[in-house]
Parts: C-alpha cells; structure tokens; sequence
C-alpha cells in the first residue's frame, strides 16, 4: 500500500510521534514514516508549516538545546493541550473507522454475484 | 560543499522574506540540519554526495512550496488577526461606501467619491467621465488594489506591507485635509474611516513581525 500524506493527517501524526519521546524535524519524519511500515509518503519540508501551526495552537513547544555531539537542534515537545487533543483526535478517527468500517463491510456482507 | 543545496535552501530563504529576519535564521538553520541528517542517512545507504543531495532536496520537496507554506503557516495565524479584523472592518466599510451612492437617497455621496478623486488623482482626465460607471469603477479598482491584498495577506513582503500602509495613511491625511465641503460627510468620513483603518491594520500586521523577533531576541 503506498499513500500520500494529506494536509489534514499530519498534525494527528505529529502528535502521536511526539506522544511517548521529544523529537526534532528529522526524527519525526523518520518516526511517521517508520511507524507507517514506510506506507506513507511524504514531502518533508511540510512537517515544518505543520509545527508553527501545532506551536501557534499551543499544542507542542519547540526549544533550541544543545546536543552531545553536533550543533544545536530545535527539540518539540508535546504539551498537555497536546495530549488532550490527540486524544481527541484519536476517539475521532475511531469512530470514523468504526462508520467505514460498516459502511464497507466484511466479505460475509458481500452479496453473491 | 553541497552548493546545490545552498542553491536549494537560498530559493526558500528568499520566500521566507516575510519573515523577521531571526525568525528566518532559526527556520533556515533547522531546516539546513533536516536535509544535512537526510543527506547523511543517503550516504549510509552507498549514493554519492551529489546523488545524496539530490534525493533529499527532492524529498524534501518543492522549494517555492515549502517556502509560502511555512510563511502562511506562521502570518496567517495569531501574529496578524488584529490586524486582519481592522483590514476587513476596512474592507467592509468600502463595500458600504460603494454601496451607498448607488441608492438614490445618497445621491450626495457621488459628488464626494468625485471630490476625493479630484483631490487624490488631480491629473486623470474624470471630468471626461463623470457618472456612475466611471467611480463605481475607480472604487472596485482601488478596492481590490488596496483592501483586498491587505485582508487575505497577500502582500507578504514587509516592504509592500509598509508601502500599503504609507499608501493607505497618505490617502486618509490627503483626503481628510484637502476636503473642502462638508456637504457630504457619509462618503466622507466612510472614505477617511476605510483608509485610516487600512493604515492602522496593515502597521499593526507589519510590527507584529517585529515585535514576535523582538520577544525571541530578549527571550532568556
């Protein structure tokens, strides 16, 4: 299966690599894209209008800190608005899979030809 | 070294005007260290240095794209909603103003879409066109010109942003000046309210940049 990321999925995707470690730009693409089992594409310069926008609503912090080896990295973090929306995002997606789900059906709905 | 990705990331520097220019380093600087670590995870698979810049620049995707993207991500939010509402109480208070003179009740308002136009563009040929058409017209003109960039933030550049702003308070000062009768004060004081709000709201967009790099730059 390959698919591209759409605007609308990336900040639920965002939320979730951030849920359980910090991470900076990079490691957040590698996470999606690892996490997806490398289904999902992505360009991935828009991660970055997708975390001002996160930023903006409060719901990550971006800090600047300096590493153990190399330059400093802008490290994000997910806030507690952060965890409530994804939260949120995630009852949602339940139920939308829930809807399709029965729309769709299994093969024991399917009617004989 | 990798002059096709200096190349690459000049392209968005130079989308990223807009920007407060702390605001564009800091922006540039991860985004530098994005591709440096995809350039780098390239080279680890056996591509060379050149194939390896390649595929992350095309990875990393268009550089015009990610450019507006980041900008519109950054302005469109809270920085410039004061300024956007007073742009679209500007706005709307053209609209009304164009309105008016079309109902009859207001005929006075004509003649002082006509003055305005006298006192700000003295040298265009309006006596030729007096009627209706012709300033009806004039304010679509100057509307769509003037209001219309300002309210969807089109005008992204700082410099256009206080060009408008020079534009719009020259406009206001001129006509709330050099206007000679108050015959006619609805047009009137809709003209100076619509430009002097159009002034206020464009500043206030453009020194919000400033005052967001001002908040980063004494930031402990």
């Amino acid at each position: 299966m390959g698919r591209d990321l759409t605007r609308g999925d990336m900040p639920a995707l965002v939320l979730a690599a951030l849920a359980t470690n910090p991470a900076h730009g990079y490691a957040i693409a590698r996470s999606i894209e690892e996490k997806s089992g490398r289904a999902f594409h992505m360009k991935e310069g828009t991660l970055y209008p997708v975390l001002r926008t996160l930023e903006a609503d409060g719901l990550i912090s971006g800090e600047w800190e300096v590493q153990q080896s190399g330059p400093a990295r802008k490290v994000y973090r997910i806030t507690e608005r952060g965890l409530s929306e994804l939260a949120s995002r995630r009852r949602d997606w339940d139920d939308y899979a829930a809807i399709m789900q029965a729309l769709l059906g299994g093969k024991s709905d399917a009617q004989p030809a | 070294m990798h002059s096709q990705l200096d190349i690459y990331l000049k392209r968005i520097e130079v989308e990223l005007r807009a920007l407060p220019g702390e605001q564009r380093s800091s922006e540039l600087a991860e985004m530098r260290q994005h591709l440096d670590s995809m350039i780098q995870a390239y080279r680890e698979l056996g591509y060379t240095e050149a194939d390896s810049v390649t595929y992350a620049i095309q990875q990393f995707g268009n550089s015009r794209q990610v450019g507006r993207k980041l900008v519109k991500a950054t302005t469109t939010r809270r920085h410039f909603a004061t300024g956007r509402k007073l742009c679209l109480t500007a706005w709307w208070l053209f609209i009304v103003s164009l309105a008016m003179p079309a109902c009859t009740v207001f005929g006075g308002v004509m003649r002082g879409y006509a003055c305005a136009v006298i006192v700000l563009f003295g040298s265009m040929p309006y006596s030729t066109f007096i009627g209706a058409v012709y300033y009806h017209a004039f304010g679509v003109a100057n509307l769509w010109l003037l209001f219309y960039p300002l309210l969807t933030l089109r005008i992204v550049s700082r410099k256009a942003r206080c060009v408008s702003t020079a534009v719009s308070a020259l406009a206001a000062i001129l006509v709330a000046t050099l206007w000679t009768s108050s015959g006619w004060c609805i047009g009137f004081y809709t003209w100076i309210a619509s430009y002097t709000l159009t002034a206020i709201g464009s500043a206030v967009i453009a020194l919000d940049g400033v005052r967001s790099a001002n908040k980063k730059r004494f930031a402990v």
